[in-house]
C-alpha cells in the first residue's frame, strides 16, 4: 500500500462554506474508506490518493496531541465529540473545522465504521481555541503530551466544567443549536437506528 | 456538488490517464487471474457506437466460457466465431473497467441474480463500446448453474458520461491501492446517496424497474407481450 506523505504547512487559510459539510467514513482504526466531494475539494487530494490512508494524513502539526487522544477515547466508546480541529490540505494550506461523529457497530457490538461530519468553525471560537492550542502544544513539546493533558484537565477543573460544556461556551451555543448546525434535530433523534444515515447525509 | 474547476479537472484527468497507461494490460488473465493464451488487443481511444435497437447476446457456461454469441456480438466485437467460442468472456474486458464492478457482477450472477451494469468493452481492433447488461441464469435439477445468458444493449450517452467519472475514480483507487479499497469507496458512495446499487443504476438512466425490464426485450415475458412501450428507446436516447 502506498503511504501518503504529509505536506509542509503554509500559513494560508482555506475558508469553508458554512452551509456545506465535509464528510468521511473510516474503519475502526481511522483508515479512510469514503470521503464526500467537499472533502476532496477542500483537502485537495484525489480519491485514489486518499482512500486507504489513515485519516491523520489531514492532521496539522499545530494541533496538540491531547485533543486527538481525547477524540479517539470518545470514538472508541462510540461517543460523539465536538472538537475544533485545524486540518492540513494537500497544498499545505490549513482549514479549521468543528467535528461531529457517529459510530456504526456490527451484530457483536464491535465498531465497524466512524462517520465524521465537519463544518466550518466560527472565527471567534477559532481565535480563542488557537491560544489554548498554542499553549498545549508548547507544553507538549517542552515537557510531554502527558503534561499537556494534565494542564488541560486542570484548566477545565478550575472552570468547573467538562470538555463538552467548555466547547459549547467557546462556540457560544447550546446542544440544540449545535445539533441543528450539523443537521440533526429533536424530531429526527426519535427515529430508529435505521435513520442514522438519513440524519448523517441530508 | 462543487463548481467545476476546469484546470483542476484537466490536471486530474491527465494524472489518471498516466496511471491507467502505466498499468495497461498486455496479456489478459481470466477471472482467477491466470494468463490465458488469446491475445488481448491494445486499446485505442476510438468508440464503436451501438445501434440502440439491436441486442448483443452471449451464452456462457457457469465460469464464463463463451458457448454461443449472436451475430451482432460478432459484428461489434470484430472477432470470428472460431476465435471467440471456448474463450473466457473477459477477453472482451476493457482495462479501464474497475475490477470491483466485475466482482459485483459475478457475485450476482453466481447467485443466479440479474445485474444491470454499465460496461466498457474492448473489440478486437482495440476500439471500445459501452453497454448496459442484463443476465439470465439457467440451472440444472440439482440447482447448479448451467449457463448464463447475457443481453447487452447500447448505453445512453448521459449515463455513460456520469458512470465514466465514477469508473475513473474507482480504477485509479484500484491501481494506487487495491480492489478492496475501491469497493469500500463505492459502498461509502452508495451509502451517502442512500441508494442500493440497483437504485443507483436506475437513477442514472432516469427510468424505473418496469421500463428497465422492457428495455431488454426479454422474449416470452407476459409483460413484454402486453407491453405497448415502444417509446422506451426514444426516451432513453433523446
Amino acid at each position: 500500500m502506498n503511504k501518503l506523505v504529509r505536506p509542509t504547512p503554509l500559513d494560508r487559510e482555506i475558508k469553508l462554506d458554512p452551509s456545506r459539510v465535509i464528510m468521511s467514513k473510516t474503519d475502526a482504526r481511522g483508515i479512510i474508506e469514503y470521503a464526500n466531494d467537499y472533502f476532496m475539494e477542500i483537502s485537495g487530494y484525489e480519491e485514489y490518493e486518499l482512500m486507504g490512508q489513515p485519516h491523520n494524513v489531514i492532521r496539522h502539526p499545530d494541533m496538540p496531541k491531547v485533543i486527538f487522544k481525547l477524540l479517539w477515547e470518545r470514538l472508541h466508546r462510540g461517543e460523539n465529540i465536538h472538537a475544533l480541529v485545524k486540518n492540513l490540505a494537500k497544498d499545505g494550506r490549513y482549514y479549521w473545522v468543528l467535528t461531529s461523529f457517529e459510530t456504526k457497530y456490527d451484530d457483536e457490538g464491535e465498531i465497524i465504521s466512524h462517520y465524521a461530519r465537519r463544518k466550518a468553525a466560527p472565527a471567534k471560537a477559532v481565535f480563542q481555541i488557537e491560544k489554548l492550542y498554542k499553549t498545549l502544544l508548547v507544553i507538549e513539546k517542552k515537557q510531554s503530551p502527558e503534561a499537556s493533558k494534565k494542564y488541560f484537565l486542570g484548566l477545565l477543573e478550575e472552570k468547573g466544567i467538562d470538555y463538552d460544556t467548555f466547547i459549547l461556551s467557546i462556540l457560544e451555543a447550546d446542544q440544540t443549536s449545535l445539533d441543528a448546525y450539523f443537521g440533526f434535530n429533536k424530531r429526527i433523534k426519535k427515529e430508529k437506528k435505521g435513520g442514522i444515515f438519513k440524519r448523517m447525509f441530508n | 456538488m462543487y463548481t467545476l474547476d476546469e484546470k483542476k479537472l484537466r490536471e486530474t484527468n491527465n494524472k489518471v490517464e498516466t496511471l491507467l497507461k502505466k498499468h495497461q494490460i498486455g496479456n489478459h488473465s481470466d477471472i482467477s487471474g491466470n494468463n490465458v493464451n488469446q491475445k488481448h488487443p491494445i486499446p485505442i481511444d476510438k468508440e464503436i457506437n451501438l445501434d440502440p435497437s439491436k441486442t448483443i447476446m452471449s451464452k456462457t457456461d457457469a465460469r464464463g466460457i463463451i458457448e454461443y454469441a449472436n451475430s451482432y456480438f460478432m459484428e461489434i466485437s470484430g472477432y470470428e466465431e472460431y476465435e471467440l467460442m471456448g474463450q473466457p468472456h473477459n477477453i472482451i474486458r476493457h482495462p479501464d473497467m474497475p475490477q470491483v464492478i466485475f466482482k459485483l457482477l459475478w457475485e450476482r450472477i453466481n447467485k443466479g441474480e440479474n445485474i444491470h451494469a454499465f460496461v466498457k468493452n474492448l473489440a478486437k481492433d482495440g476500439r471500445y463500446y459501452w453497454v448496459l447488461t442484463n443476465f439470465e441464469t439457467k440451472f440444472d435439477e440439482n440447482g447448479a448453474i448451467v449457463s448464463h445468458y447475457a443481453r447487452r444493449k447500447a448505453a445512453p450517452r448521459s449515463a455513460v458520461y456520469e458512470i465514466e467519472k465514477l469508473y475513473k475514480t474507482l480504477r485509479a483507487i484500484e491501481l494506487r491501492q487495491d480492489m478492496k479499497t475501491a469497493e469500500n469507496y463505492f459502498k461509502g458512495l452508495l451509502e451517502e446517496k442512500q441508494m442500493t446499487y440497483d437504485d443507483f443504476i436506475l437513477n442514472l438512466l432516469n427510468i424505473d424497474k418496469q421500463v428497465m425490464a422492457t428495455y431488454f426485450d426479454v422474449p416470452n415475458t407476459e409483460k413484454q407481450r402486453n407491453s405497448k412501450k415502444r417509446g422506451i428507446i426514444g426516451r432513453l436516447f433523446s
